[in-house]
C-alpha cells in the first residue's frame, strides 16, 4: 500500500507527539504539554526544515528563560517595574522578530520570556524550576521530532531545493524573455507581472529550502558560500532586470537594431546563458562557454535623435551591460557549484549595502502594539477582580499579539473562529472521551489519533493557521498530566479567555491608531512620498559640505522606506477588496502599486547615477535646468505626502512635456556653444545616463497619478466602524 | 425593575458574574449597531468611530446590566 506524503508527515508529528507525552508522564515532569507544544510547532515537511526550526526554538527557549529569570530577580516585588522591563524586551523582541533574520528566534525568545515570567512572576520562588522545566521540556519534544524525523520515512530537502533552485532560474528566464519582447513592441505587461509575482513566491521557496538544504544536504552545505553568492547574484539580476523593465517605455518608436545592431544576438546569447545555467542545475552534461560580446552602440544613428531618446538608449544599454556581467557571474557560479569548485575568481564581488542601519517605523509600531496589549491585559488582571485564567490570560494576548504583529493584515474576527472550533473539538474529547481512560496505553492511541487528523486534514501551507489552532487548542484544553482531573469549568474558563484576549487585541486595532487595511494604506502612501520628497531634495543639494551623522542617517532612512514601503504596500493590496468600501477594484489598487513600485526602481537608478557624476563637468545653464527640474519633482512629491491622491494626469503630463521640450532645446543650444570634445565619451554617456534617469522620474510620476485617477478616494475619506 | 433575573448565571455548574454577560450583550450590540449604521452610511457623521465603538459598548453594557440583567 502506498502512504501519501501527507499522511507520512501526520503519521511522524503523531507519533512524535505520543511519544513525547509518554515520556514526560513517565519521568513525571509537570506540564508535559511544553513537549507537545514543540513537537506541534517544528514539525515541518524536511528534516532540514525541522531541525533549522528546532534549532531557532532551542536557542529561543535558552534566551527567553534567561531573561525572564534575570527580570523576575530584579523586580520579584515591584510589579510597575516588572511589567516595564518586562514590556521594553518583548517589543524589542517583537521589533526584531518582523526583520529579515532569525524571525523564529526573536519570535520564541519573547513568548517564552513572557510565558515564565507570568507562570513564575506572581510566585517567585518557584521560577529557576518554570524555566528549567520549560526549557527541558522543549529540548525533550525536538528531541523525539528529531530522532523520529530521522528514522522514519526521512525526507531530505535535496530534490525540493534543487527542484526549487531550477525553477528560479527557469521563472528569472522567462521573465527576461518577456523584458526582451516588450522591448521588440509586444503587449506582455499582463504576463510580465503575473510571472514577477511567480517570481517572488519561488525565490521566498528557494531561500527557505536553501536554509534547510544547508543542513541535511551535504552537497549543499559544503558549497554553500557559492550558494549563498548565488542568492545574492540572482536577486541582483532581477533588480537589474526591473531597472530595464521600467524605462522600456521611453524607448518607443525608436529604430532598435540599427541603434543597438547585435542586439538580438546578444540577447540570444544571454538567453543561452540562463538556459545553460537551468540545464546545469537539473544535472544534464553540458558544453561549458561563454563568450566576451558586448552590446554595441551605433554612435552615428545616435546623433540623429533627440537628447532624450539618446539618454534612454543609453541607460538601456547600461542596464544591458549590467545583466550580462551578472549572468556570468550566475553561469561561473553554477558551474563552480557543479564541479564542486571553491575558487570564484571570475564572479564579480556582491555590493553589500554600508549603509547606516536605520530603524522601521512599522516594524516600531508592531513593538508598541504588543506592548500595549500586553499592559492592558496585565491592568485588566490587576483591577478586574474574578477575570477568568488571571495571568494566563496575559500570556495568551502577548503571544497573539505577537502572532498577529508578525501578519497584521489579518483581521482579529479570522482568528476567532478558528479559535472557538479548535476548542470546542478538543473540549469534546475532554469531557466526553478522556475520562473513560485509566492509563496512557489508552490515552496515548487517542492523543496519536487527534494529532494525526489535524496534521492530516490541516496539511498544505496554507492550512498552517487551521493545524496551529487546532493542535495548540488540544494540548491546551485536554492538560494532560499525571494528576489529570477533569472539570467543565477549566473548559469554560479557558474558553472565555479567548474573547476576553480577542477583544484586548481588537481594541488595538483601533486605538491608537487604525490598522483598517485602507487607512493604513494611504498612511504608508502619506510616508512613502514624504521619503521621496527627502531623497530627491538631497539630490538637488549640489554642496560639498560633508553630512553630519544625522543627515547620513536621515538620507540612510528615507532609502531604505524607499526600498521597503512598496513592498509593504503590496502586502495590503489583496486586504483592500471590498468594491463598496474602498472605491476601487484589486486590480486598480495592484496597478498603483506597480507603479509605486517602478518609481521606486527610478528613484534609486537617478540616486546611483546622481552620486555617479557628481564631479561631471555640465554647463552652469545646464546644472541650473537641471535643479530646477529636481526642484519641480520635489515639490510634487511634497504635495502628494499631504494628499496622495491629488493631481490631474493631463496637466502633469502637459507641464512634464513642456519641461522636455524646454530642455531639449536648451541643451542643443548649450552643445552648440561649448566644445563638443567636452560631451564625448565617459562625460557625454553620464550626463544622457542623469538626463534619462530624471525623466524617467517624471514619467513615473505621471503614471502613478494616472492609476490614482481611476480610484474613488472620496470613500477612502470617509470614517467607517469596522 | 421588571426584566430583573437572578444575579448569577449557571451553565452547566459554572456561576458566570452578571456583568460579563451584560459586557457580551453589548459588544454584540454593539457590532449591529455598527453594521447598520455602515451598511446606510452614516458612520462618515461620526468623528472618530474607535472611540464611539468604544463608548457604545459601554453605554449598552450598562443599560443591558441595569435594565435588564439587574446587576
Amino acid at each position: 500500500m502506498k502512504i501519501s506524503r501527507k499522511a507520512k508527515e501526520a503519521i511522524k508529528t503523531a507519533l512524535a507527539m505520543t511519544i513525547a507525552y509518554g515520556i514526560a508522564l513517565s519521568l513525571d515532569w509537570d506540564r508535559a504539554m511544553w513537549a507537545a507544544f514543540a513537537v506541534a510547532f517544528i514539525s515541518l515537511s524536511t528534516v532540514g526544515q525541522s531541525l533549522n526550526k528546532a534549532a531557532m526554538r532551542m536557542l529561543g527557549t535558552f534566551v527567553g528563560a534567561g531573561i525572564a529569570l534575570i527580570i523576575i530577580t530584579l523586580t520579584a516585588q515591584e510589579r510597575w517595574n516588572f511589567i516595564l522591563i518586562l514590556s521594553v524586551y518583548i517589543g524589542f523582541c517583537t521589533y526584531m522578530m518582523s526583520g529579515e533574520k532569525h524571525n523564529y528566534f526573536w519570535h520564541v525568545s519573547g513568548f517564552v520570556c513572557a510565558i515564565i515570567c507570568f507562570d513564575a512572576g506572581p510566585n517567585s520562588e518557584n521560577a529557576f524550576s518554570i524555566a528549567m522545566l520549560r526549557t527541558q521540556e522543549t529540548g525533550l519534544g525536538i528531541l523525539v521530532y528529531s530522532i523520529i524525523a530521522f528514522l522514519i520515512w526521512p525526507s531530505s530537502s535535496r530534490n525540493e531545493f534543487y527542484a526549487a533552485a531550477q525553477k528560479l532560474a527557469s521563472t528569472q528566464h522567462q521573465l527576461l524573455q518577456i523584458y526582451i519582447e516588450l522591448l521588440n513592441g509586444s503587449d506582455k505587461s499582463k504576463q510580465a507581472q503575473a510571472k514577477r509575482l511567480q517570481e517572488i513566491q519561488i525565490r521566498t521557496q528557494f531561500n527557505s529550502l536553501l536554509d534547510a538544504a544547508e543542513i541535511d544536504t551535504h552537497e549543499v552545505s559544503e558549497m554553500r558560500q557559492l550558494w549563498r553568492i548565488y542568492q545574492a547574484k540572482s536577486i541582483e539580476l532581477v533588480e537589474k532586470m526591473e531597472h530595464l523593465k521600467s524605462g522600456l517605455t521611453n524607448l518607443h518608436g525608436l529604430e532598435l537594431n540599427k541603434l543597438l545592431p547585435n542586439l538580438d544576438e546578444f540577447a540570444n546569447e544571454i538567453n543561452e546563458r540562463l538556459q545553460q545555467i537551468e540545464e546545469m542545475l537539473t544535472g544534464q552534461q553540458i558544453d561549458f562557454y561563454t563568450t566576451n560580446s558586448s552590446l554595441l552602440l551605433n554612435h552615428d544613428s545616435m546623433c540623429e535623435l533627440l537628447n532624450f531618446q539618446k539618454a534612454a538608449l543609453t541607460l538601456t544599454h547600461s542596464h544591458f551591460q549590467h545583466i550580462d556581467t551578472v549572468t556570468r557571474d550566475l553561469f561561473h557560479i553554477v558551474k563552480d557549484i557543479k564541479q564542486c569548485k571553491r575558487i570564484k575568481k571570475q564572479v564579480s564581488p556582491i555590493q553589500y549595502s554600508k549603509a547606516v542601519s536605520v530603524l522601521d517605523v512599522d516594524r516600531l509600531a508592531y513593538a508598541s502594539r504588543v506592548i500595549m496589549i500586553m499592559v492592558i491585559a496585565y491592568l485588566a488582571v490587576i483591577y478586574i477582580d474574578g477575570i477568568p485564567g488571571k495571568f494566563t490570560i496575559v500570556t495568551i494576548s502577548t503571544v497573539f499579539g505577537m502572532f498577529i504583529s508578525a501578519m497584521p493584515q489579518l483581521s482579529v474576527w479570522l482568528l476567532l473562529m478558528p479559535a472557538l472550533l479548535s476548542i470546542t473539538f478538543s473540549g469534546f474529547i475532554y469531557i466526553f472521551l478522556m475520562p473513560q481512560f485509566s492509563s496512557y496505553m489508552q490515552l496515548g492511541p487517542i492523543i496519536f489519533g487527534v494529532t494525526f487528523i489535524i496534521c492530516y486534514l490541516f496539511a498544505t501551507p496554507k492550512q498552517v493557521l487551521g493545524r496551529m489552532f487546532g493542535l495548540a487548542m488540544f494540548i491546551v484544553i485536554t492538560g494532560i498530566d499525571n494528576q489529570q482531573s477533569y472539570s467543565f469549568l477549566s473548559v469554560a474558563n479557558t474558553t472565555l479567555m479567548f474573547p476576553i484576549a480577542f477583544f484586548i487585541i481588537l481594541v488595538t486595532a483601533y486605538i491608537p491608531v487604525s490598522w483598517i487595511p485602507e487607512h493604513v494604506f494611504r498612511r504608508l502612501l502619506k510616508r512613502y512620498f514624504y521619503s521621496c520628497a527627502y531623497v530627491l531634495s538631497s539630490i538637488c543639494d549640489k554642496s560639498q559640505e560633508k553630512d553630519s551623522y544625522l543627515i547620513n542617517y536621515k538620507k540612510a532612512f528615507h532609502a531604505n522606506e524607499i526600498s521597503k514601503l512598496p513592498v509593504k504596500l503590496n502586502s495590503w493590496v489583496k486586504h483592500i477588496v471590498n468594491k463598496e468600501k474602498s472605491g476601487a477594484t484589486t486590480e486598480q489598487i495592484q496597478s498603483l502599486v506597480n507603479n509605486i513600485e517602478t518609481l521606486s526602481l527610478r528613484i534609486q537608478e537617478l540616486q546611483v547615477i546622481n552620486k555617479n557624476t557628481h564631479q561631471l563637468n555640465l554647463t552652469q545653464e545646464m546644472e541650473n535646468d537641471l535643479q530646477a527640474w529636481c526642484k519641480r519633482i520635489q515639490g510634487r512629491l511634497q504635495k502628494l505626502s499631504q494628499e496622495p491622491n491629488i493631481g490631474k494626469s493631463k496637466i502633469f503630463r502637459n507641464r512634464l512635456d513642456e519641461i522636455l521640450e524646454q530642455f531639449e532645446n536648451h541643451i542643443e543650444s548649450t552643445l552648440n556653444k561649448i566644445n563638443t570634445s567636452q560631451f564625448s565619451g565617459q562625460d557625454g554617456e553620464s550626463f544622457y545616463c542623469l538626463l534619462g534617469a530624471f525623466r524617467n522620474v517624471s514619467e513615473a510620476l505621471v503614471d502613478y497619478i494616472s492609476s490614482v485617477e481611476t480610484i474613488n478616494w472620496n470613500q477612502w475619506h470617509e470614517e467607517r466602524f469596522a | 425593575m421588571i426584566f430583573r433575573t437572578p444575579h448569577e448565571f449557571a451553565i452547566g455548574g459554572v456561576y458566570l458574574p452578571p456583568i460579563l454577560i451584560a459586557a457580551i450583550l453589548g459588544v454584540l450590540a454593539t457590532v449591529i449597531t455598527a453594521r447598520i449604521l455602515n451598511r446606510y452610511g452614516l458612520s462618515k457623521y461620526f468623528f472618530y468611530p474607535p472611540l464611539v465603538s468604544m463608548s457604545l459598548v459601554i453605554i449598552y453594557t450598562l443599560l443591558i446590566g441595569i435594565i435588564v440583567i439587574g446587576i
